[in-house]
């Protein structure tokens, strides 16, 4: 192993210091991250593949092939809008993704991110449309009651997990069920639009106060050169939810408490007796992952649109556990996760509209990564862990 | 070499050499990536013998076990069972071949009864694959009335003693035929007078005809009951002897390759006032009392040794004093300031290091990194974090000088924990501990799985912290090592504090009649 | 009698929860089979819906019989998937079962979309003749056998070898392997095994119940079973116990009606009698002890 030098102050380094203060060599870590894109590499290839097999089964014809391939190409990337699509749709899932991951770190499986974000998204409904003040205050209100919504909903799995040991993936299941009927008694009665027209479907809140919706981001994009149209659904939320992966990462690797949730999340035995208060941070893990899932929908409701609607709870939180698997919980990972699965979903409306293969093609392609991107990790893990036991017997 | 040993031994075995040996290792070798843990391993066993297999920690013994109850396969070389070349390649080959084995950690499911246990894998079938289990109680039964005491089939696991349940692991040997017994390490969970029980039963066994193979412990017990000795040292074999013509020098000497005997440890510091206090603690679990109104004192610069049969609420005691349990009753004290009720990081911020019994479980991240791990539990001080964020230069300072003070051997400090050996895993869990400048150390079987060497390490590093001052409350099970450190010893049996004595006067035979609760209770607790 | 009596204990609610006794219960079933071997199957509701989705194309080929027998062969056909991932490849057995709830998000719609033309619904498929109970009206052969199944679990875990096997593999595999039990021959059967039933739960949902397939029709029943199960402390005797008081309160989303308490929440009430459920038994009950732990014969990894 190559190492730098590094001067010691005591006078005779013991053997093996050098190597012990050496920070990993270059081409080592370049190795390592190698090994870590080669999962996901092999699980997008397996991916095409079997959506090549389900196009050949259904059409049985390879020009069918090239007509995905070509419409999943020029429309899901070239399109006039398509950028701005991509990074709209991702927003959503960024925070999905983030939800998800927070939790994880801490061993915990927040499935219930699609009812967090259901009461979230209420919850900033009603302040937009309720309240009247200045942007200033309106807005982070606003946003705020989104966040204190999806806490209020994450607190329920937490307080049961922590004082009754309830498993939150049944708990947090259970909540997106009653989040559900909450939002069609608030939606269709005390919350309702009077003007709303149309069945069930079609429920809504009374609009939004301007003061409480974020702008959209396409004169930005369009002035430093794009050329989407007005209604290209990206907005500001595009950056919040950067800003959120780097706030993330940052908490995991460079704070204690992300120290301490990775203890609790990696061996929940050893952080009683390390000093961290299990309980205390359960709670801390799952209502903040529930104050992130709580911005899920909020770029619908005050940031596309200008009102809360029963269609704005479309799966988000399912496709988050997606997300966060697929990026491996780092904040890098989940952006470029969101990124991909946005770009499907851009590339199915190609795929819809100018080829005869159905469109829900790009679903299958999305299960199939997620089933197979957990056993390539899995597979990786190993393959790292016995390269470092094998070194490990080589030094001895 | 083995040869040669075999001709010395008495009428028994070589009686036995006519037929062929039971057991026969010819150039046995065993390599995991890149390390050799057997080495051209010879080795003969005869028929109706006992013989055990000493070495060190990692000199091979439990790969070549493994080898022939078939959980592992030789990279090179041959095994003949009675005279006969075999592979075995699992349990089951093992099993066909009559050849059985005790795990040092039992196999036994728990949630089962004696009898489910034992038949389990050779179930008597009523027919159409139905489990007949009132002939498989009956045959239990019938096995165990030719063997030692008494043994309930209808019982559950659970709730017999360690002693009993050995027994279970050794009619489930006989239940499926084995005439070759391979015992790991049998005697490391019993107490002395247990260990008698199980040495008649091994005799018994050997008179019915069987051959024992065991991996032994503790050397005195190997003269006792085995017939010959093979030595094993880094994978090799060095030696085989019989028992009647060696001593316990001259087997530990070939053990760890130079004269080396393990004797207790003088310091130079005396013991000071109380540091930790524990006062009438009664702990509660289960609708148990596992610990019973216990009284306790450590002093400054003390080793105090708690010695005890597993189980008798030591586990209890340390999480109690750790701020793992909050007791029913009582107080703990330390330095006079008051800690019944306080958590985990207050009490560490007192001047608490503990060193967990099972480390890589509770005192490691094995995933994380080695620096990580060299300041978890004392993450929240300064230089490692201050306002919330941690400063990685300081923690990577830390590890460097654990691995260099600790003598721990890592391939970086930005590796994970698992890159380690166990061994080193431990060094480093307990150069953390030491480093965090204790007024207390609960230091839980520190040296458990550590080779002589290390063991010596670690038992410097307790005086030298029992000279600075240190109040030390050492639990282990290992007497030698209590013998060994401890200025004050203290029996706990039952969840109480049974005896204290000085840790010069304690013997042996004294403290195991203590352990065992066969004297003691009454009497108030003299030192 | 007064209505709410008749609401809550009427013998239509009655009638309707032994019709959603059925479903639930072969969920439950499944589970146990798997909990037991030492799997644990968050992906039953997956395998479920591919169940309905599958019984009713199959319903629709062949006749009611043979759905329910594509129903069940569905479901092994996912559980492969979880057994592949969780026994061979060693992956955690939660994140493998979420991976497989979220394959059947999507995917039916795909299969919709290219069996029917539609993403959303099946047409009308036939169901099999139904059978007169007393006083319970009438119900589908599948109440009877699904008894009877409940009987024939009860009896293969706790009298036959088989079970024996099966059940030391998830208390201590490792003892298990060292007596030659094979440890990872067991777990699959208990995946397996568990995939069955479930398809069966969704054949019986689609083909039985409704009549149709339709996207959603599952509603969470998969992890309502994973409750039961806990509930029924690992036991089919228990389960089936645990499983009337869920089929009961989802009886009730249909029955019951008070005014002051929007119909919103009453829909809702079989999940929040789980959540009440969760919390007040979850600590009590004994899982299988190595429920949930990877094995491996001889690791050194």
């Amino acid at each position: 192993m190559k190492v730098e030098e590094k001067p010691t102050p005591q006078p005779e380094p013991e053997p093996g210091f050098e190597e012990v203060a050496a920070r990993v060599p270059w081409g080592q870590r370049l190795r390592g991250w190698g090994i870590q894109l080669l999962a996901p590499a092999v699980s997008l290839l397996i991916a095409a593949v079997i959506g090549v097999l389900v196009i050949l089964i259904v059409q049985q014809s390879w020009g069918d092939v090239a007509d995905v391939a070509g419409a999943m190409w020029s429309y899901g990337l070239f399109n006039r809008n398509s950028v701005a699509f991509i990074l709209g749709r991702a927003t959503p899932l960024i925070f999905a993704g983030l939800a998800v991951a927070i939790a994880f770190k801490a061993g915990l499986f927040n499935i219930g991110v699609e009812g967090q974000y259901a009461i979230g998204a209420l919850a900033a409904g009603y302040v937009g449309y309720q309240l009247s003040a200045p942007t200033a205050l309106h807005l982070p209100l606003t946003i705020l009651a989104g966040m204190a919504g999806g806490v209020l909903w994450a607190a329920v799995p937490a307080l049961l997990k922590v004082y009754r040991g309830a498993h939150e993936v049944i708990s947090t299941i259970m909540m997106n069920f009653v989040a559900n009927a909450v939002l069609l008694y608030l939606l269709s009665d005390l919350m309702k639009d009077p003007n709303q027209q149309g069945g069930i479907a079609q429920q809504q809140t009374p609009p939004i106060e301007p003061t409480a919706q974020v702008g959209s981001m396409v004169p930005f994009f369009n002035s430093i050169g794009f050329d989407f149209r007005g209604s290209a659904p990206v907005t500001w939320f595009f950056v919040l939810a950067i800003v959120a992966a780097i706030l993330y990462s940052l908490t995991v690797r460079r704070t204690r408490f992300g120290f301490e949730l990775r203890v609790l999340g990696t061996n929940p035995r050893a952080a009683e007796p390390s000093g961290i208060r299990s309980n205390a941070m359960i709670m801390k893990a799952m209502l903040l992952s529930g104050a992130i899932a709580g911005l899920v929908a909020l770029q619908d409701v005050i940031g596309i649109d200008d009102r809360m609607k029963l269609d704005y709870i479309r799966g988000y939180g399912f496709t988050g556990i997606a997300i966060a698997l697929l990026g491996r919980n780092s904040g890098l990972g989940i952006v470029a996760a969101a990124l991909l699965f946005s770009f499907l979903d851009r590339a199915s409306s190609g795929i819809g509209l100018n080829t005869d293969v159905p469109k829900e093609v790009t679903s299958i392609m999305q299960a199939v990564i997620i089933l197979t991107i957990v056993i390539a990790y899995e597979v990786v893990r190993r393959m790292t862990a016995r390269r470092q036991l094998r070194e490990q017997h080589e030094r001895a | 070499m083995a040869t040669e040993a075999t001709e010395v031994t008495g009428d028994g075995p070589s009686e036995a050499r006519r037929r062929s040996p039971a057991i026969e290792c010819r150039g046995v070798t065993r390599r995991y990536a890149g390390v050799v843990a057997n080495d051209q391993i010879d080795l003969e066993v005869a028929e109706g013998e006992i013989h055990a297999l000493v070495g060190e920690n990692g000199a091979g013994k439990s790969t070549l076990m493994k080898m022939l109850y078939g959980l592992e396969q030789p990279d090179e070389g041959e095994i003949l069972v009675r005279g006969e070349p075999q592979v075995i390649d699992s349990p089951r080959k093992a099993i066909e071949l009559r050849i059985g084995m005790v795990h040092q950690h039992f196999m036994l499911v728990d949630a089962f009864t004696v009898a489910e246990n034992i038949v389990l894998g050779a179930e008597p079938d009523k027919g159409g694959g139905r489990l007949d289990l009132e002939e498989a109680e009956r045959r239990v039964g019938e096995l165990a009335r030719g063997f030692g005491t008494p043994l309930d089939p209808h019982a559950r696991v659970e709730d017999i003693g360690v002693g009993q349940q050995q027994r279970v692991e050794i009619l489930k040997l006989l239940y499926r035929g084995a005439d070759i017994l391979i015992l790991d390490e049998p005697t490391a969970v019993l107490v002395p007078q247990e260990v008698e029980e199980l040495f008649d039963n091994m005799r018994q066994l050997k008179a019915d005809g069987k051959t024992i193979i065991f991996i032994a412990h503790s050397l005195d017990e190997v003269l006792q009951v085995a017939d010959r000795i093979t030595v094993l040292r880094d994978g090799k074999v060095i030696d085989t002897v019989a028992a009647a013509d060696t001593d316990t020098h001259q087997v530990a000497e070939m053990m760890v390759g130079r004269p080396v005997l393990l004797r207790r440890v003088e310091g130079k510091a005396t013991p000071g006032g109380p540091m930790l206090q524990v006062k009438d603690v009664r702990v509660t679990a289960g609708g148990k009392e596992v610990l019973a109104g216990l009284d306790l004192d450590v002093r400054r610069s003390e080793i105090y040794g708690l010695a005890g049969v597993e189980g008798n609420g030591q586990a209890e005691l340390v999480e109690a004093l750790v701020g793992l349990t909050i007791p029913e009753t009582g107080r703990v004290y330390l330095d006079d300031d008051e800690l019944t009720r306080a958590d985990v990081r207050t009490r560490r911020q007192a001047g608490l290091a503990y060193i967990p019994e099972d480390r890589h479980a509770r005192g490691m991240v094995l995933q994380m990194l080695v620096s990580e791990n060299s300041v978890l539990g004392v993450q929240e001080r300064a230089p490692f974090s201050r306002r919330g964020l941690l400063d990685l230069k300081a923690i990577r300072r830390r590890a460097v000088e654990l691995i260099r003070g600790f003598r721990v051997k890592a391939p970086s400090v930005t590796a994970p924990a698992y890159a380690l050996s166990g061994g080193n895993q431990q060094k480093l869990v307990l150069g953390r501990e030491f480093a965090s400048k204790p007024k207390l150390l609960i230091a839980a079987h520190p040296t458990r799985g550590l080779d002589i060497g290390a063991t010596q390490f670690v038992w410097q590093e307790l005086v030298e912290a029992r000279d600075e001052g240190v109040a030390v409350l050492l639990i282990s099970s290992n007497l030698e090592e209590i013998l060994a450190l401890a200025d004050r010893v203290g029996v706990i049996y039952d969840g109480r504090i049974v005896a204290q004595v000085r840790g010069s006067e304690a013997t042996m035979s004294e403290l195991g009649l203590y352990m065992t609760g066969a004297r003691g209770g009454d009497e108030e607790p003299a030192a | 009698m007064p209505e709410i009596l008749v609401q809550l204990f009427g013998l239509a609610t009655i009638a309707s929860a032994i019709r959603a006794f059925v479903p639930l219960y072969l969920a439950t079933l499944g589970g146990v089979f798997n909990e037991r071997s030492g799997i644990v199957n968050i992906g039953i509701d997956g395998m479920m819906i591919f169940g309905t989705w599958f019984g009713a194309w199959g319903a629709l080929q062949w006749g009611p019989v043979a759905g329910l027998l594509t129903a069940v062969a569905a479901g092994v056909a996912v559980a492969a998937i979880h057994g592949m991932a969780t026994i061979t490849f060693r992956v955690d057995h939660i994140v493998s079962g979420v991976a497989i709830n979220i394959l059947a998000i999507g995917m039916p719609r795909f299969l919709s979309i290219v069996a029917y033309g539609q993403g959303t619904q099946s047409p009308q498929v036939p169901s099999l003749p139904k059978i007169d109970l007393p006083g319970l009206g009438e119900q589908s052969i599948m109440v009877p056998v699904t008894v009877l199944l409940g009987f024939g679990a009860w009896f293969v875990l706790t009298r036959t070898i088989f079970g024996l096997r099966l059940r030391s593999a998830g208390e201590n595999p490792r003892a298990a392997e060292s007596l030659g039990v094979r440890v990872r021959g067991q777990r699959w059967a208990g995946v397996l095994i568990s995939g069955g039933f479930a398809g069966l739960a969704g054949g019986y949902l689609s083909i039985e119940l409704v009549g149709l397939y339709r996207e959603g029709m599952n509603q969470g029943r998969g992890f309502i079973a994973l409750a039961a199960l806990i509930l029924g402390n690992w036991s089919p005797i228990g389960a089936a116990f645990a499983c009337l008081l869920f089929a009961w309160t989802e009886a009730l989303t249909v029955f019951l009606r008070v005014d002051w308490i929007n119909n919103a929440f009453i829909q809702s009430l079989p999940y929040i009698v789980t959540l009440v459920v969760l919390a007040l038994f979850f600590r009590r009950v004994r899982p299988p002890k190595a429920v949930g732990q990877a094995y491996e014969a001889g690791s050194p990894v």
